[in-house]
């Protein structure tokens, strides 16, 4: 669907914005496509952290196991700031909700997701 | 990531300055949809009635995602629409997600040149929505109230016409253990509470209620009035006067018993043993713990009455 709504955008432009961005669903598509933009501008309240890890540390992030004590410590971690605790957030939390929100989740559900954004962090770096 | 470098700012949309955006500009905006439960942002932490007064202002090119919905009418029609199926937290604390189909929704204020597809699908079913949508905000205050009215009292005398069948299925559902041939085809261990549970969302009323509308029509429930009844009377003659201690209210059982040897159960005895034998448990404490539709609904009974 993000291919979709991407392509309906104007083909190129001075400034690219998403006041919610999100995880960025859309701006992973905007971001690959053949959109032309001089500058691209990303707002969220909340999830603005998890882009700076982004840049911060590229797309290669070790996963660690998957449990409740794991998670709990890149829990601690991620409200100090620990940025690859935060890129781990989406991975290790429920839905992707976040720590603070939907919380733990079962290492079966964790694997979609985890494929997920392995492969979306892949394409929006061009890796 | 590395190629676009975008800008990053963690603001309230209201806070980020758009209007100083021109025509060269476009905001694609993917906000929480009205009336769901997203992570990042509820439907409360955005005004969307802000958030159209500034897209239809705008100087900037726009596109909009989202749903048919009266917070979006000023937008007019969409240009663009799908059908998908839409996750939800379901339960936010049991952590579970439920799913429904929706139609997403475009709305943009550019032309279709700007962008590289030009087509335009707006199903049947989605322009039928939009005209009722359409109608109702046309309506005035008055109006509106009216027409909500008639369509009360349609969904009330609906609701009436299906008493009679969730009077059946009470029957069906509570029937003692000799009637198996009531309950054939129903799930074995199935309550009529469990079953007016798991219809709640499409009744759109609660158990209460329901055993409300369903009071005096059951036959238990119709008994347990009965009971009651008889009891209030009793407690208006004088001539059965209920001991306070228990040990005089346990006599008075015995000789009650007693006399019931002699003048048969149809003397009224039976229901003086009743009082004095619930006096006696609730006296002593020994009541025990039970869950009773009707008493339930008979000790809030004034407050389910303003509820329906």
């Amino acid at each position: 669907l993000a291919q979709e709504i991407v392509a309906l955008l104007p083909n190129h432009g001075r400034t690219y914005v998403e006041p919610f961005v999100g995880r960025g669903n859309l701006f992973w598509s905007a971001a690959s496509s053949a959109l032309k933009n001089q500058n691209w501008w990303l707002n969220d309240i909340s999830t603005i952290p998890f882009f700076h890890a982004i840049r911060e540390i590229g797309d290669v992030v070790e996963v660690p196991e998957h449990n409740r004590d794991e998670y709990e410590r890149q829990r601690a971690a991620s409200k100090r700031g620990d940025t690859v605790a935060v890129l781990l957030e989406p991975l290790l939390t429920f839905g992707g909700g976040g720590y603070c929100s939907s919380g733990f989740v079962a290492t079966t559900e964790a694997a979609p997701h985890r494929r997920g954004i392995r492969k979306r962090l892949g394409n929006a770096t061009g890796s | 990531m590395t190629e676009t470098n975008p800008r990053l700012q963690p603001s309230n949309r209201q806070d980020m300055g758009l209007d100083k955006l021109g025509s060269q500009d476009t905001v694609l905006l993917d906000a929480p949809y009205p009336s769901t439960d997203v992570r990042s942002y509820t439907d409360a932490t955005v005004d969307y009635d802000h958030l159209v007064d500034t897209l239809l202002r705008a100087k900037f090119r726009w596109l909009l995602c989202g749903y048919i919905h009266p917070a979006l009418h000023r937008l007019g029609n969409p240009f663009w629409s799908k059908e998908i199926r839409f996750l939800y937290f379901s339960d936010r604390e049991e952590r579970k997600f439920g799913e429904e189909r929706r139609i997403e929704c475009l709305w943009r204020n550019y032309s279709n040149h700007e962008s590289s597809r030009h087509h335009v699908v707006v199903p049947e079913t989605l322009r039928t929505k939009i005209r009722i949508q359409d109608r109702a905000a046309s309506l005035s205050f008055p109006d509106l109230d009216s027409k909500i009215d008639a369509g009360l009292q349609t969904v009330a005398r609906d609701f009436s016409a299906l008493v009679p069948y969730m009077l059946e299925m009470h029957r069906r559902l509570s029937a003692p253990g000799k009637r198996s041939d009531l309950r054939r085809g129903a799930p074995p261990s199935l309550t009529c509470t469990q079953w007016i549970n798991s219809k709640r969302s499409k009744l759109g009323r609660s158990l209460r209620t329901i055993q409300l509308l369903l009071r005096g029509k059951t036959e238990a429930s119709r008994g347990r009035q009965a009971l009651a009844e008889a009891r209030g009377r009793m407690r208006d003659q004088s001539d059965l006067a209920v001991p306070d201690g228990p040990v005089e209210i346990a006599s008075e059982m015995a000789h009650l018993v007693l006399e019931m040897r002699h003048a048969g159960q149809k003397s009224g005895l039976k229901q003086k043993l009743e009082l004095l034998a619930e006096t006696f448990l609730r006296v002593t404490g020994l009541r025990r713990f039970e869950v009773d539709e009707s008493a339930a609904i008979q000790s809030i009974g004034g407050h389910i009455t303003n509820i329906v």
